[in-house]
């Protein structure tokens, strides 16, 4: 035990000796080495830096210079900062200079800030429809004899059981065969084959001097009193009558053969004024007695697949109480005739009317009580044939604008009415709307719309006018519904609204034009809260503002003095081009151009509607109305600038940015 | 030679600059419709021409161009740039341009000399 304690103690020292002996040899080499570094170091700088100096020509120094110790490493390279800032760094030289402070001044460094750029995507915005119908399934037509048909388009919703059967069920229901009992679409060339049986007869494409031989001719037959009352009731009687007697009037109105086209302007029924350089003459004009008189014109439009019809509409006859409230009647311009080619009633006063862009048959229209309305100038009846129904999730104020958007497979019928209700509709189903929106401004204050225009080529995004005399954009899918911008700038309600539509050069769609109470028109962009230009050449109410549709930058208004201008905004911004007024003083209330643009139909409230033709050389664009365009804008946009420029710097005494 | 005299405007203007761009931009592409056969040739032309105005200011700035044409095909796009540097002196610019069928974006950086 105790040789063990001796001898752990005897280690321990042990160990503490050698630890002391240790430290003592390391402290020793520490101090051997600082003295030998720094004689070496010493010995090493000054050599150098006298090579360095020779080399560079200048004289020597004795005074050592003082070195850093440079951590035990090597030696071989030791740092001469004061050696370096004499100037060059010698390449060939082992020795490294450590940089120096840059002799340029250095500024206060600081953030910037962010600069970001934003590009938002663009909305895909998809739909499901399940009822697409290809179009050839209509083409089933081989001249089907017992088929009746009108147009050779066909729409598959309006294949009714008795569409199909009136044409095969008129021999059962006929009595009294009357021969060559042709279908009304047949040429009524009034021919009285009286033959023993009837014919059914295929649709004639405009064969009508085929000699109708074969059959042996019976002599005719005089008809009793009774029989003539039955033949003429009957419904066949009534449309083969019905459709003759239009031709007939056709032919017998004109003087040349009906089957030429209506050409020439120097001709035609009633007022001929003419306008000084003929930039604006009238026409004619359409008014029928029973129907326009006393009744104010509500809305046009022009066919587009017929470019020579005209749909009108007329509100209700003060004076007449018996006679239906909402009359619409579609003109034709074709023939010199000068009574209507349709005439539509309904019960309500219809305040917006268009035809079926994709279906050349309907004509829908838009009343005051709010139900939107469809006539089909296939049948033979003057009420409508499709009728929303009155309820609180259609429309219950006046619907004052109507539309149909989309493309041939993928439409639907707009709507909107004074309460800010927007309902989309399918023309298959009227009786509840596939989609209905409330419009409201932020503040949950409906919009009271009374126009409303779709910028070209767009379904989705609109802009509609209201009552206050704002004018809001608005969208109809997608992530934003509803509306989106204000527009501030009218003082009264907005009349009209129309978006540029003429296609060229440069795209102009984000344009729009204005018409108010407040006697101005006023020009806008989409991409400006604020408007271009005000046109205040008016002095009334202007009621209709409308775009040419072929020339850039041709519109024209029409206002409650009865007079109807043109203006070029290339021309001239001040005064319009043109200018003429209505002789009898009545009031315009619409304006359409016709498809072609050289031609305006005008509406006045007495229920006549005028057409004025456009001289050619304001009504057709050259080629740089595009460019010119683009310049008159942007003097616009100048003018308007320096107009605040100035307001402001007499106002406030410091200049704006011109932007 | 590395201490320079503040005798003439050494700030970096940005509406001077702006206008520049915006001109060059125009110059290229104002009109035309996206081609992508052409693109290349345009982004460069406006960078050059950029930069060749820029430096006929004879400012003593260094100046770092960069144009971006996007077409229009319902993308989304989304850049951010952010410089240390001396906010007195130094300073960017970007120009947006756009027409119907393409974006075109133009930053301009300006470091004093």
């Amino acid at each position: 035990m105790l040789s063990r304690k001796e001898e752990l103690e005897r280690k321990k020292a042990k160990l503490q000796a050698m630890r002391d002996e240790k430290k003592k040899k390391e402290g020793d080499r520490v101090r051997k080495k600082e003295e030998v570094e720094t004689l070496e170091g010493h010995k090493d700088v000054r050599a150098e830096t006298d090579q360095l100096l020779k080399d560079l020509g200048l004289t020597t120094v004795d005074k050592p210079k003082p070195t850093a110790v440079q951590p035990p490493i090597d030696g071989s390279q030791p740092v001469s900062s004061s050696a370096a800032s004499t100037g060059s760094q010698d390449s060939g030289d082992a020795a490294q200079l450590s940089a120096c402070p840059s002799p340029r001044r250095i500024g206060r460094l600081g953030l910037s800030k962010v600069t970001q750029t934003n590009i938002l995507p663009k909305e895909q915005v998809t739909y499901t429809k399940q009822t697409q119908t290809p179009s050839e399934t209509i083409d089933n037509k081989q001249g089907g004899s017992l088929d009746y048909y009108d147009e050779p388009y066909v729409h598959h919703a309006f294949e009714w059981e008795d569409e199909f059967h009136e044409g095969c069920s008129f021999d059962s229901e006929f009595s009294y065969e009357e021969g060559d009992m042709s279908l009304p679409e047949t040429p009524p060339i009034l021919k009285h084959h009286h033959l023993p049986h009837v014919e059914p007869v295929k649709p004639a494409e405009g064969s009508n001097d085929e000699p109708p031989a074969e059959e042996e001719v019976v002599p005719p037959r005089e008809l009793s009193e009774e029989e003539q009352q039955q033949v003429m009731k009957s419904e066949e009687f009534a449309r083969f009558f019905e459709r003759a007697s239009k031709v007939v009037e056709r032919a017998l109105c004109e003087d040349s053969d009906i089957l030429k086209d209506y050409a020439g302007s120097s001709d035609n029924e009633g007022e001929g004024e003419k306008d000084t350089g003929a930039r604006l003459s009238l026409n004619r004009t359409f008014f029928d007695e029973r129907w326009s008189k006393h009744r104010c014109v509500t809305s046009m439009d022009w066919s587009t697949q017929y470019p020579e019809l005209l749909v009108t509409s007329y509100n209700q006859n003060g004076d007449a109480t018996h006679e239906p409230e909402g009359v619409v009647v579609v003109w034709n311009q074709k023939f010199k005739k000068t009574t209507p080619e349709y005439v539509f009633h309904c019960q309500s006063a219809v305040m917006s009317a268009t035809f079926a862009k994709f279906h050349p048959n309907l004509v829908i229209g838009g009343t005051y009580s709010g139900q939107i309305v469809v006539w089909d100038n296939r049948l033979n009846k003057r009420t409508p044939v499709q009728r929303s129904p009155l309820s609180a999730a259609a429309h219950t104020h006046p619907v004052y604008c109507v539309n149909v958007v989309g493309s041939q497979n993928a439409h639907n019928l707009v709507s909107v009415s004074t309460d800010g209700k927007f309902c989309t509709w399918s023309l298959d189903m009227l009786s509840q709307p596939q989609e209905s929106m409330e419009l409201q401004h932020k503040q949950t204050k409906a919009v009271a719309v009374t126009c409303m225009c779709f910028p070209y080529g767009d379904v989705n995004n609109f802009i509609v006018g209201s009552e206050e005399g704002l004018v809001y954009t608005a969208c109809r899918h997608g992530s934003k519904t509803g509306v989106l911008d204000m527009f501030e700038g009218h003082q009264s309600p907005v009349t009209g609204i129309d978006c540029h539509l003429a296609q060229g050069q440069v795209d102009f769609s984000h344009l729009f034009v204005t018409s108010s109470f407040d006697w101005t028109v006023k020009l806008w962009s989409q991409k400006d809260n604020r408007p271009l230009y005000s046109f205040e050449d008016n002095g009334d109410y202007v009621y209709d503002v409308r775009w040419s549709p072929i020339h850039p930058a041709l519109f024209a208004t029409v206002d409650g003095m009865g007079r109807l201008d043109l203006w070029n905004l290339n021309t001239d911004t001040e005064v319009p081009v043109a200018s003429i007024n209505m002789e009898d003083g009545a009031a315009l209330n619409h304006v359409r151009w016709s498809q072609s643009g050289h031609q305006l139909a005008v509406g006045d409230d007495m229920g006549k509607v005028s057409i004025y033709d456009v001289g050619e050389q304001v009504a057709v664009p050259k080629n740089d109305e595009w460019s010119r365009l683009v310049h008159t804008l942007q003097e616009l946009k100048n003018n308007q600038a320096d107009a605040e420029d100035v307001t402001s710097t007499s106002n406030t005494g410091s200049p704006m940015p011109i932007r | 030679m590395d201490d320079f005299q503040t005798g003439e405007e050494t700030a970096f203007v940005v509406d001077e600059v702006s206008n520049i761009v915006k001109e060059s931009v125009e110059n290229t592409i104002g009109g035309n419709a996206y081609q992508h056969n052409k693109v290349n040739q345009w982004t460069s032309n406006i960078v050059e021409q950029a930069l060749n105005s820029l430096t006929k200011l004879s400012k003593p700035f260094k100046y770092i161009v960069t144009a971006v044409i996007m077409q229009k095909n319902g993308a989304g796009l989304h850049t951010a740039s952010s410089c240390y540097w001396d906010n007195s002196t130094d300073g960017s610019c970007t120009v947006r341009w756009e027409n119907k069928t393409m974006y075109c974006i133009v930053s301009v950086f300006g470091l004093a000399i």
